[in-house]
């Protein structure tokens, strides 16, 4: 009878029927893996930035990958600036520079400030949903609010690395910390 | 219906978050997620709970989903006539107030192996180790889904969990926002009202509050005289949802009740009164609840929830009971490596209460401290992600009367197209002792005996009863036969040890009360065995665009023997003789032109041979009228087709059974700030 209570949050909880009304359920990461997509198109990054003009646009994961096949599925087929989209996860210790967008898992919280630094003079964006990743010199980060995916953006840092992030992009952000720490 | 079979697997798109192995499984998104603007982004509300949800077409047990559509078109005013529509969970009324629930047999109004959680709290009254049904009630409105699992849920759920579990899961705060009044009345329904307002606070606090009242008219009894069992109660409540970080929430809720009702029930004068007699009383009744729940999520693979509950009650009834409840539970999920999802936790239970009881009915010791301990683990393998999964687990549990308990499982699930799925599942459950084994004393009334000396009849609890224990061996299939037909099929044999019976106890003579008086008792012991084999199933068929029908059906069938040394002439009926043999059920809803909704459900249930209950329908049917979805009227009709209806006779005769009568109610529901919102 116990310990009843909470296996329900965990084990055995039973999504409910979707036919009931017809509403779709929604992770989490489903919309932060369409946030990521739809990031690309708010960023411009330097020429440099890319190998080649063909070169595609890369979205590297660094720890462990909550997405699953989600953002796969996404960016399948689809072009921005002219540019494929493919998805790369990194090992441990792996170089990180050599992508566009890259998503921190929360996985690597204690690794951030080491993540960060080896990203010093890049032109990466960073996105993560680790706590204050905004005030350690992170780009994006998402916060959740009223079960709805949010987002902030750390403009120094991104000026910093040379990204242009659009007007709009900065319009629909929870907030914008353009303060230089 | 078959809630199990209505959600065919690549519909499921409740995704579990359980690391990469699994979602890259993942069928196609229904939505096309890259398609979506940052706009619509922002408002996609998102199923952060759902980190650790396992998909319905996973779940190795037989699983019955009552949804919050489910409970609007079943005209239901109360948590018992929901669990009407559910296969194999056997639901019948004592009186206006009393009930009798149980799952797969062995019913009683003190049935004891049914489980009963509100939002994961244990709503069970160690007691007689089973569910107060007059004061679990809350709008039902609120309800998200009802989660029911016919069979054992002892490996996680512990003791009590033998025969099912249910889970009342409310909605979330931010999910009932603005005001919402509701009013009803009719012929047994006096007057019902809730009134709620929900609203938020700094963008991350959620919260709504309510109040419930209802007033119910009393029912004949058997000769057709008043039942004297009106009753009413008036219950207050809250849930505040909170997003502490954006790894952390914590969820506080809780409620305050008061109200009264009425019961015939045993009364004994004296110790040289004949014979029992049966003495109509109203009783005040009151308590509330209030619980925490604490969810870290460190990843999409780890997470940890701590919940701590304190409840209370009070009953003025022939037990004049005051109980406190104290429930700590931690529990830790993680995904182990690409195919093992492990939860994990520890539970802590204390209860302390005290007991006044009459000459007839009286606990002793009047007063209790009880504490539980447990534990649990259970670790779900993919042995095959998407297709074969395995989980084996295993609670421990220690309580003050039978000491330690292993309760194991082991589950399978085999799914070897999206449309069909297998499952079975061996697991043993233990119903550990409540207070009333271990300590009522029943008087029934006496006789002078040969020597002049008064004699009484007594039943007196046995410190040393047993765990009753039972072995449960399931199977089942769910299968999406086409997008308008499911199935859900059920079949279990469940072996039963150390069942209670009632042994008579060598005649002693005892001075109080006065006068001295030799007691002429029996006792429980655990002399019993048996089986139990029966199957459940359910469907639902979609035969038009705006007619769904839900028919289910469940056959039951129990055999208990004795062990040589029994003397027992009674626990074989008890047993046996309290479930339908075959009940069915079948719901049609029908969504007409201009938001107008029929809906009817039509439950039989077989004879009951004790207590020589005959066999019935019941037959309810609603009509309701939506405008703009602010308002809502609906017309409802219960027990249709007989002016009224026995549905169980108490066997321990600890109170007296009325008839269900015909009635009829009407109930509008007011959302004014709903208007033109798609929610």
């Amino acid at each position: 009878m116990i310990s009843a209570a909470l296996f329900l949050l965990a084990g055995l909880s039973i999504a409910s029927p979707p036919h009931a009304n017809a509403q779709e359920v929604i992770s989490e990461y489903q919309v932060k893996a369409a946030y990521l997509f739809n990031f690309l198109k708010f960023v411009e990054w330097p020429s440099d930035a890319f190998s080649d003009p063909l070169a595609p646009i890369i979205i590297g994961i660094t720890g462990d990958d909550p997405f699953g096949s989600t953002l796969q599925q996404i960016v399948l087929g689809k072009t921005v600036q002219d540019r494929d989209v493919i998805i790369r996860k990194y090992r441990p210790a792996e170089d990180l520079r050599s992508c566009q967008i890259l998503f921190i898992s929360p996985s690597e919280e204690k690794r951030l400030p080491h993540i960060l630094e080896s990203l010093r003079g890049s032109s990466v964006l960073t996105v993560s949903d680790i706590d204050r990743f905004v005030e350690s010199g992170g780009m994006i980060q998402f916060k959740m609010e009223n079960s709805r995916v949010r987002f902030s953006i750390g403009l120094a840092a991104a000026e910093r690395a040379r990204l242009k992030i659009s007007s709009k992009l900065l319009a629909v952000a929870q907030a914008v910390s353009t303060g230089k720490e | 219906v078959g809630a199990a079979a209505q959600q065919p697997p690549e519909q499921t798109t409740q995704q579990p978050a359980q690391g990469s192995q699994q979602q890259t499984q993942q069928p196609q998104q229904k939505t096309d997620l890259a398609s979506m603007s940052l706009e619509d982004l922002m408002n996609v509300q998102v199923t952060t709970a759902s980190k650790t949800e396992q998909k319905l077409s996973r779940v190795a047990a037989a699983v019955f989903v009552i949804s919050q559509d489910d409970i609007k078109k079943s005209g239901a005013t109360n948590i018992p006539d929901l669990l009407r529509m559910v296969p194999g969970i056997d639901v019948a009324q004592i009186n206006a107030n009393t009930w009798a629930i149980s799952a797969r047999g062995l019913n009683d109004r003190f049935s004891n192996e049914l489980l009963v959680m509100v939002d994961g709290r244990t709503v069970y009254t160690p007691t007689f180790g089973g569910v107060l049904w007059d004061t679990l009630d809350l709008p039902l409105e609120d309800i998200e889904r009802i989660e029911v699992i016919r069979g054992p849920g002892g490996s996680v759920w512990g003791a009590n969990a033998v025969n099912g579990v249910i889970n009342i899961i409310t909605k979330k705060a931010a999910d009932t926002p603005g005001v919402m009044v509701v009013a009803g009345g009719g012929n047994l329904d006096q007057g019902s009202g809730t009134t709620q307002y929900g609203g938020s606070v700094e963008g991350n606090t959620n919260y709504r509050i309510y109040t419930k009242y209802f007033n119910e008219s009393q029912q004949a009894d058997p000769a057709g005289q008043p039942g004297g069992d009106g009753w009413h109660m008036l219950r207050g409540g809250f849930r505040m949802d909170t997003a502490l970080s954006s790894k952390d929430t914590l969820t506080v809720q809780g409620d305050l009740y008061t109200g009264e009702e009425g019961q015939t029930s045993p009364f004994l004068p004296s110790v040289t009164s004949p014979a029992l007699i049966d003495v109509n009383t109203q009783f005040n009744l009151s308590g509330g609840y209030l619980q925490g729940i604490w969810n870290r999520v460190y990843s999409p693979r780890s997470d940890i929830t701590l919940q701590i509950s304190y409840d209370h009650y009070k009953r003025d009834d022939v037990l004049m009971e005051t109980r406190d409840t104290l429930n700590i539970d931690f529990q830790h999920h993680f995904l182990w490596g690409d195919r093992q999802n492990v939860v994990w936790g520890l539970g802590y239970r204390y209860t302390t209460s005290t007991s006044d009881g009459t000459l007839a009915v009286s606990l002793n010791p009047a007063d209790y401290k009880t504490q539980v301990f447990s534990s649990f683990i259970q670790d779900e393998i993919a042995l095959a992600p998407e297709r074969f999964y395995l989980t084996v687990g295993t609670k421990l549990e220690h309580n003050a009367y039978t000491g330690f308990n292993l309760m194991p499982s082991v589950r399978a699930t085999w799914t070897p197209t999206t449309h069909h799925m297998f499952w079975a599942a061996i697991s043993k459950a233990d119903r550990t002792p409540a207070e009333i084994d271990t300590s009522i004393r029943l008087n029934f009334g006496g006789f002078t005996g040969s020597g002049g000396t008064p004699v009484l009849e007594s039943l007196i609890g046995n410190p040393n009863f047993q765990n009753e224990e039972a072995i449960a061996y399931e199977m089942g299939y769910r299968a999406t036969v086409s997008n308008r037909l499911s199935l859900d099929l059920t079949a279990y044999f469940n072996s039963y040890t150390h069942q209670e019976t009632t042994e008579p106890v060598p005649e002693f003579l005892e001075p109080d009360p006065a006068p001295p008086h030799f007691v002429m008792a029996e006792t429980y012991e655990n002399l019993m065995n048996g089986e139990a084999h029966g199957i459940e199933a359910a469907a639902k068929w979609k035969v038009m665009d705006r007619w769904t029908i839900s028919p289910g059906y469940a056959f039951e069938e129990i055999h208990m023997h004795l062990a040589p040394t029994s003397q027992d002439t009674t626990s074989i009926m008890d047993a046996e003789g309290t479930s339908p043999r075959h009940s069915a059920q079948l719901r049609s809803n029908v969504d007409l032109p201009h938001h107008w909704a029929w809906d009817t459900s039509a439950y039989f249930v077989d004879r009951l041979a004790s207590g020589n209950v005959p066999s019935y329908t019941r037959l309810d049917s609603q009509l309701t009228w939506n405008w703009k979805k602010m308002l809502t009227v609906s017309l409802v009709g219960q027990n249709l087709l007989k002016d009224h209806h026995l549905e169980f006779v108490d066997d321990s005769g600890s109170v007296e059974s009325t008839l269900e009568k015909r009635s009829a109610y009407v109930k509008i529901v007011w959302h004014p700030e709903l208007k033109g919102k798609s929610k």
